[in-house]
Order: C-alpha cells, then sequence, then structure tokens
C-alpha cells in the first residue's frame, strides 16, 4: 500500500494512485487554534518549538502532507513576550542583536532595533520603513537587492529559517509529503505595505518603467531560488509558491504573458533541478491563464475557492487544461469547511474528483479559516481518504 | 486648440489615463475660458464613469483604473481650486468615511471603492487599514459624515463590522449616518444580520448604493 509520501509524489507526476490524495490547506493561524493555542504568542515559537506544533496538528489529523510556512528566525528563541496596550511585543535577546540586524528578511519595526511589535501581524508590517526600490537603473536595483533582499541560502539556514524541518523530516520524511510554501516575489514586491514597491507604484511600473520591472522582477526570482536551496537542503520535497497582485481579475493577462511567463519557466525549472517539486497556488481568477501556467514546468497548480466575480470549477478547469498538470481541488474553507455539514462536505469532495478525473489533490480553496470545527477538518480528511478512483 | 477639441482631448485622456496630458488640458481649459464646473460634470465624471463600466466589464483592469483615477484628480485639482477662487464650491454627492476594519490589512478593494467614490464626486475620507470603531466614530462625528463604509477581506474580521454598528448605537448615531459594508467574504446575508443599510458585491455597485443610500 502506497503511503501518503508515495500517493503525493505519483499524483503530482501524474501517474494512477490507488486512492486519492488529501492535502488541506492548512498553512495558516488554524493550526494553533485546533491545539489549544494562541497564535497571538505562541506564533513566537523558535523552529524546534515551530516543528511540534506542525507534528502535533499532522498527528491529530493525519493528512497527506506537511503544509509548512517559512519558519521563524533564531532570534525569536529566548526572546521575552511582553503584552501591553492589547498587542504583543517581542524584546530581542541581546544575545541575538547581531544575528537579527544580518536579517534582511525582516527588519526591526521599532527604533532601536530590539524590540519586535505587534507580532504576528509584525510579519508583515514590519518592511513597512524601508525605501522603495528605484527601477530607473540596473546599478539601482543591484544596490536596492544587495542591501534590502539578498542572502544566500546558507545565510538562510544559519537564520534559523530552516529550524522547523530537522524533527520533521527525521520523523516523517520517508512518509509523508513535506511542502514548504513561501509568498511568491511578486508577493514581496506588490503587497500593499511592505512591498518593495507597494501595490499601486507596482501595478503603475508595468506601464511606467516596463525595462526596469522586468529586470527587478527576473532579479527578485533569482534572489528567492536561494530559499528555495535552502529548504531543499533542510529536506522538504516541494516548494510552493503563492502568487497574487497580478492575477487576470485585477491586472491585463498581457501583464503576466509579457513579464512574468518566461520568468516562472525558468524558475519552476531551476527547483526542479533541486531535486524539489515546484508548486504554485495562484490566486485569484485563473481562467484566462491557465494554459499558460501550464507551459512553465509547475508540477501542480492549487486555485482558490469560487469568490465574487469568478468562478474556478475544477471539472471546468480540467476541461480547460487536459491532464497536463496535477491539481489541487479548491473545497470553500468558509462556507463549507467552517460551516458546511458532514453531507455538503463530502459531496462537495465527490463533486470535485469526479470532475478532475484522476492527477487530482483533495483540498480546501485557502487556509482553514479560524472557528471550522475540528470534526469538519476530519471529515474532509477520513472522507476524502476512503475515496477511490473508479 | 479649439475648445470644443480640449473638452474631448480631456474626456480622452481621462479614459486613456494619461496624468500629465491631462493636467496641462485642464490647465488649458482654464486659460481658455472653459467653465471648470461644466468641464468636471461633462467631461471628467462621464469619462470615469465609462471607465467605472469598463472596469466592471474586465475590459479595463486595475491599473488602467488606477490611472484614470490619477489623471482625473489631477485635472479636478486644478478645476476645484479654480472654482474656490470664485467663491462657489463644488456640490457633493455626500460625505463618505471609509476603511478597513480593525484587525484587517487588506486594502485594495477598498481603495478601489474610495478612488471610484471620489471620482464620482462624494467626498471621501479614507481612514486606510486596521480601524478601530473609535477611528471611525470620531471621524464620522468629525466630518459630519452621511455614510459609513467598511470593508473586511477575512471571516475573521468581519464580524468587526457589526462590531462597530452596535458601538454607533451605543453612541445614539446610528440613525444619522447610513452604513454600507463589503470585501470577498461578505454577503448581503451578513450584511442584514450586522444591521448594515447596504452591501455591494464590487466596486461600481458600492457606488451606485452609495447614491442610493443618499437619496434615502
Amino acid at each position: 500500500m502506497e503511503n501518503s509520501k508515495e500517493l503525493m509524489v505519483k499524483t503530482i507526476n501524474l501517474k494512477k494512485t490507488e486512492r486519492i490524495p488529501v492535502a488541506p490547506h492548512w498553512w495558516g493561524i488554524y493550526k494553533y487554534e485546533a491545539l489549544g493555542l494562541d497564535y497571538k504568542k505562541d506564533a513566537w515559537k523558535d523552529g524546534q518549538q515551530l516543528s511540534e506544533v506542525y507534528i502535533n496538528f499532522y498527528e491529530k489529523f493525519k493528512p497527506d502532507w506537511f503544509h509548512l510556512h517559512i519558519g521563524t528566525p533564531k532570534y525569536f528563541k529566548d526572546s521575552e513576550i511582553i503584552f501591553k496596550d492589547g498587542k504583543y511585543y517581542l524584546k530581542i535577546d541581546k544575545k541575538f542583536k547581531s544575528l537579527k540586524k544580518e536579517d534582511r528578511y525582516f527588519s526591526s519595526n521599532s527604533p532601536n532595533d530590539e524590540e519586535i511589535i505587534d507580532f504576528p501581524d509584525y510579519l508583515l508590517s514590519s518592511r513597512k520603513d524601508k525605501p522603495k526600490v528605484n527601477l530607473s537603473s540596473k546599478n539601482k536595483i543591484e544596490e536596492f537587492i544587495k542591501k534590502y533582499i539578498h542572502l544566500s541560502a546558507q545565510e538562510i539556514i544559519e537564520m534559523g529559517y530552516t529550524d522547523h524541518f530537522p524533527q520533521i523530516v527525521n520523523k516523517y520524511g520517508n512518509d509523508v509529503f513535506i511542502a514548504v510554501h513561501i509568498p511568491s516575489a511578486i508577493c514581496e514586491i506588490f503587497d500593499p505595505t511592505t512591498g518593495y514597491l507597494g501595490f499601486e507604484q507596482g501595478l503603475m511600473s508595468f506601464h511606467d518603467y516596463p525595462e526596469g520591472m522586468q529586470y527587478f522582477l527576473s532579479r527578485c526570482y533569482e534572489e528567492q531560488l536561494e530559499w528555495a536551496k535552502a529548504y531543499a537542503s533542510a529536506g522538504a520535497h516541494s516548494f510552493i509558491i503563492s502568487e497574487s497582485y497580478i492575477s487576470p481579475d485585477l491586472a491585463n493577462p498581457q501583464f503576466y504573458k509579457q513579464f512574468m511567463k518566461h520568468i516562472h519557466l525558468d524558475y519552476f525549472t531551476e527547483i526542479s533541478s533541486y531535486g524539489l517539486i515546484p508548486i504554485c497556488m495562484f490566486w485569484g481568477d485563473v481562467n484566462p491563464l491557465l494554459n499558460d501556467y501550464c507551459q512553465t514546468n509547475v508540477k501542480a497548480i492549487m486555485f482558490e475557492e469560487s469568490k465574487k466575480g469568478f468562478n474556478l470549477d475544477i471539472g471546468k478547469i480540467r476541461e480547460q487544461i487536459g491532464h497536463k498538470v496535477c491539481v489541487f481541488g479548491n473545497l470553500d474553507s468558509i462556507y463549507l469547511l467552517r460551516e458546511g455539514s458532514y453531507e455538503e462536505i463530502k459531496n462537495e469532495i465527490i463533486r470535485q474528483a469526479e470532475g478532475a478525473r484522476y492527477n487530482f489533490i483533495i483540498s480546501n480553496g485557502s487556509p482553514v479559516t479560524p472557528g471550522t470545527p475540528q470534526q469538519n477538518l476530519d471529515i474532509l480528511i477520513k472522507t476524502g481518504k476512503e475515496l477511490k478512483w473508479k | 486648440m479649439s475648445i470644443d477639441e480640449i473638452k474631448k482631448e480631456l474626456y480622452n485622456n481621462v479614459l486613456s489615463g494619461d496624468f500629465e496630458l491631462t493636467k496641462e488640458l485642464a490647465e488649458k481649459a482654464i486659460s481658455e475660458g472653459i467653465d471648470p464646473l461644466e468641464a468636471i460634470n461633462s467631461y471628467l465624471i462621464p469619462a470615469i464613469e465609462l471607465v467605472g463600466e469598463k472596469f466592471g466589464k474586465r475590459e479595463y483592469f486595475l491599473p488602467d483604473l488606477m490611472r484614470s483615477a490619477n489623471a482625473m484628480k489631477s485635472a479636478l485639482n486644478i478645476f476645484e481650486n479654480e472654482i474656490h477662487k470664485s467663491g462657489v464650491e463644488r456640490k457633493s454627492l455626500g460625505k463618505i468615511v471609509i476603511g478597513t476594519v480593525k484587525g484587517d490589512i487588506h486594502e485594495i478593494g477598498k481603495s478601489i471603492v474610495a478612488a471610484l467614490l471620489s471620482a464620482k464626486g462624494f467626498d471621501v475620507t479614507d481612514l486606510g487599514i486596521d480601524v478601530d470603531s473609535d477611528a471611525f466614530i470620531n471621524n464620522i462625528i468629525e466630518k459630519n459624515a452621511n455614510i459609513l463604509a467598511m470593508s473586511a477581506l477575512l471571516p475573521i474580521t468581519m464580524p468587526y463590522q457589526g462590531v462597530v454598528i452596535e458601538e454607533l448605537k451605543k453612541r445614539g448615531l446610528r440613525e444619522k449616518v447610513r452604513v454600507m459594508v463589503g470585501g470577498a467574504p461578505v454577503t448581503q446575508e451578513h450584511a442584514d444580520k450586522i444591521g448594515a443599510d447596504g452591501y455591494a458585491d464590487n466596486a461600481v455597485d458600492a457606488v451606485k448604493l452609495a447614491e442610493k443610500l443618499m437619496a434615502k
């Protein structure tokens, strides 16, 4: 009988399996809630403590994968947590002060460089004081990357961002699929609060500085390969990126074809060469670009659930792209998984699997939402595991 | 360039989103004696309305919308200054306080709605993201707002729209301000449940809703 890892790898490689793998999207804060933890406090954990959160959640629900996030830096360890004015603060232990200064991924959001204010929202707000990149010349772009973005794989490992891997890999590496899911370079550039350009300026830059934008995008994806190398050496099986902000419901699909498609092709090809399976979560309305995504060497595609203004039906997606790539399901995380009944969840899993007709992984369209009854996640996983291809 | 050509080009350049040219045309319009109020009502607003329609039909995308909104604002500032100099005030369609609720840092949808409302002629105060009920209410009082518009992108933050409505009731302000809500997970059912006056499915409909609420 195939184990979870074999099931996932075979399915992603478009091979038939005994049953349909079940890999719910458990990337977000739900894991803390499910374990009775307070994410506002417990997300401070260092890599080793973090791996225990993942392991305990895995043991509770037994999905077919570990869906890991970027991890936490070493300097979170032993830092004092202070609660004042309704917000949590992390006071960096003095012994890590120099390490903290070297971290170009997150920067401190307090003037004295010792406190991190309002964690975990800090993760999103920490970079808001960084300057925006100047796209007028390659030299300026390179200076910005050197100062604010570049971390080598070795530095990423030394910083502690892979410290949640060893325990998980040692215990489950042969049996369970281990994927790390990080925001794409586009997200790093376009995030409205923290992005290197911000959302509005980012979109306008396609018009105003097309050459600079093309160069910067290409370099940011190159830089992100260092993260893939770090996770490959830590024992990940797959590297997932979330693509957002330039989906066809927001930006003209021509932007993707002109600026991004060739970058994705090189990027996913390179990731495969590290021994990692490249998976991409395309947020937003993917319909106009589905065939383009399939030409990028990505091995599996994740989609969000249908939203206002666009419908993402797995059966119709399959009809459009055939069996060129593996697809993840997109059960509605709010109105079905959080609020649906046993029958509703089961019926939708079956409906999606029948629509996908092989090369399909049962999943939900966005992270499991806080407030979701644990029994509903159980229904998703247990019902899914009982399904076999006809 | 004739007066008719200036008017036509104002309209066309808002449509194409040319910031610099629209600004130049607005200055030229003033020097040629074109009535600024007529320029706004007959050329800028129809142009931005068409942009909104095209955005709704996905003929235009967000960058096009942003460029057009910026082009329009560049001309609008010039015309409004001129109107102000003459001692007349441009009639506002209503005062709106808008923001993304506490705990939620998503602002794209909210910003699109704010841009379209502003372009349409509403006086918009955008409080940004992560806005708590005190900030909403203080601004409603300070600006004497007619409408409160709240956005939430996350299922965990959308109940806060109801918290703000309850706070408005507690302070005796609920009858003085109309409340509209929106955001990806927000539905009409949610709007009814929390006692909002209106819900819109998208940015274009949000503008129509605001006009409808003002007419009540």
